[in-house]
């Protein structure tokens, strides 16, 4: 089994929001990732805007728990803003990306699955919570709060419902989220 | 898909269903992929949910923190949005002692510019960037952007209200169209906005607070001002300032 690599100090101060870390992160990084995206039909403030999703989606992946990081953490965060900038000339349909810039890091298997699971958690993470924004107020406070942790006898007390309303209340909630994500487009192009 | 088979579905992936019911269920199943789908997408809920709304107010404070420890790297990043210019106040407050000091001016008589004053010096206004960020219409942001850098608060009102639409959950469009609102005596509007963010859990929640107290300064309820100030907590980046300002009214 793969070992943590050092550079998990970087996913610890995202995670634990550590101003020292973070601003490493900046002085040791931002500079390749600001090439790339200039080489590539972008602007600084796109490269600030992509090096901040990349991260802040390296972090909803960590604080899941399911994610150890065995790659240096400079070809990691490569790879995720290279796809994520990528994705954004495809929206904006400008021309793809020509000068990747990879040949200067060792892209292994490691670095592509694990850039790879942090897109795809991220796609999906920016869907749900779009879609439940979406939902009306009741079925928003309903799933959050079973979501939440409390048992649903004590969300009923909560709500000043019955547990029989609010487990029949919490399974049509989750059935109208279900129904806008699949009906969005984004669905087919995630992996569930 | 019907009401009751989405009871069935969450009994199935919470592991409430038993025996007979249970085997009829995994029949269907495997013979009904639409049912096999939403079975799917029930799970994942269940299972990456709670996380997601757990973890929303972390990830707010860390993109927040991100901005900030940007600026040096990158040319054009965006300053942290609707933040005060100390400097600013503290000049402020400089030439209005020495002035007081000098001029001796009489207080009835300052005291009612004084509150106008008030409410410039603590609003301040500093560029944003709206661009770039999300799936809404980009080129409607890149307006709003400008007419809110150039004071023409008017003007960013129906663009962000239409990237709301798109939006609805984006706190700092909130934000910003509250400002708007603020400035263009829309104050009802401002604080239902307000209200919104200022009551959830957002990392923006006491930027909310603060244009909330900000609302009532411009109109010169300063006891609604104080009271709602007095309610941003010790430890929070904006206490120093809320602190001050209380003082500011009470000398008044």
């Amino acid at each position: 089994m793969a070992n943590p690599h050092p550079d998990t100090k970087y996913i610890e101060a995202l995670v634990n929001n550590n101003t020292e870390l973070l601003s490493e992160i900046y002085t040791r990084f931002a500079g390749k990732i600001k090439l790339l995206v200039l080489q590539n039909a972008g602007s600084e403030t796109d490269a600030d805007d992509i090096m901040q999703d990349a991260l802040v989606a390296i972090y909803h992946k960590a604080v899941t728990g399911n994610f150890m990081l065995t790659c240096p953490f400079e070809a990691f965060l490569y790879t995720i803003c290279k796809n994520l900038w990528l994705m954004q000339l495809r929206k904006k349909s400008r021309q793809p990306v020509t000068n990747s810039g990879d040949a200067q890091y060792e892209t292994g298997t490691d670095v592509f699955k694990e850039a790879e699971a942090v897109i795809n958690n991220n796609k999906r993470r920016l869907l749900l919570e779009k879609k439940f924004e979406q939902l009306g107020e009741g079925c928003r406070k309903v799933l959050e709060l079973a979501w939440s942790g409390k048992p649903l006898d004590e969300v009923a007390a909560l709500l000043n419902n019955t547990y029989a309303y609010i487990r029949k209340k919490k399974s049509e909630c989750m059935g109208k989220l279900s129904a806008l994500i699949k009906q969005s487009p984004e669905y087919k192009t995630l992996l569930w | 898909m019907r009401e009751e088979q989405y009871h069935t579905i969450e009994q199935y992936v919470s592991n409430e269903l038993t025996g007979d019911a249970l085997a009829a269920f995994e029949k269907e199943l495997l013979q009904d992929a639409e049912l096999a789908e939403a079975v799917q997408i029930f799970k994942v809920l269940n299972n990456d949910m709670p996380g997601i709304l757990k973890n929303k107010t972390g990830g707010e404070a860390l993109k927040k923190k991100l901005q900030q420890v940007s600026v040096p790297h990158f040319k054009n990043a965006a300053a942290p949005v609707i933040k005060l210019n100390r400097n600013k106040w503290y000049k402020l407050t400089a030439v209005a002692a020495m002035f007081i000091a000098i001029a001796g001016i009489v207080f009835w008589q300052f005291s009612k510019n004084n509150k106008a004053d008030l409410y410039a010096a603590y609003i301040g206004h500093e560029t944003i960037s709206l661009t770039s960020r999300g799936t809404t219409n980009q080129q409607d942001l890149a307006k709003a952007t400008g007419y809110y850098n150039s004071d023409q608060y008017a003007a960013v009102i129906p663009l962000l209200t239409q990237a709301l639409k798109q939006d609805s959950a984006n706190a700092q469009f909130k934000l910003i169209l509250s400002r708007c609102y603020i400035e263009t005596n829309k104050y009802e509007n401002a604080q239902a906005l307000l209200n919104a963010v200022a009551s959830g859990v957002s990392a923006y929640k006491y930027d909310a607070v603060w244009l909330t107290a900000m609302l009532y300064l411009k109109q010169h309820k300063n006891t609604e001002c104080v009271n709602v100030l007095q309610t941003i907590p010790q430890g929070e980046d904006l206490y120093v300032k809320a602190q001050e300002l209380i003082t500011a009214i009470n000398k008044e």
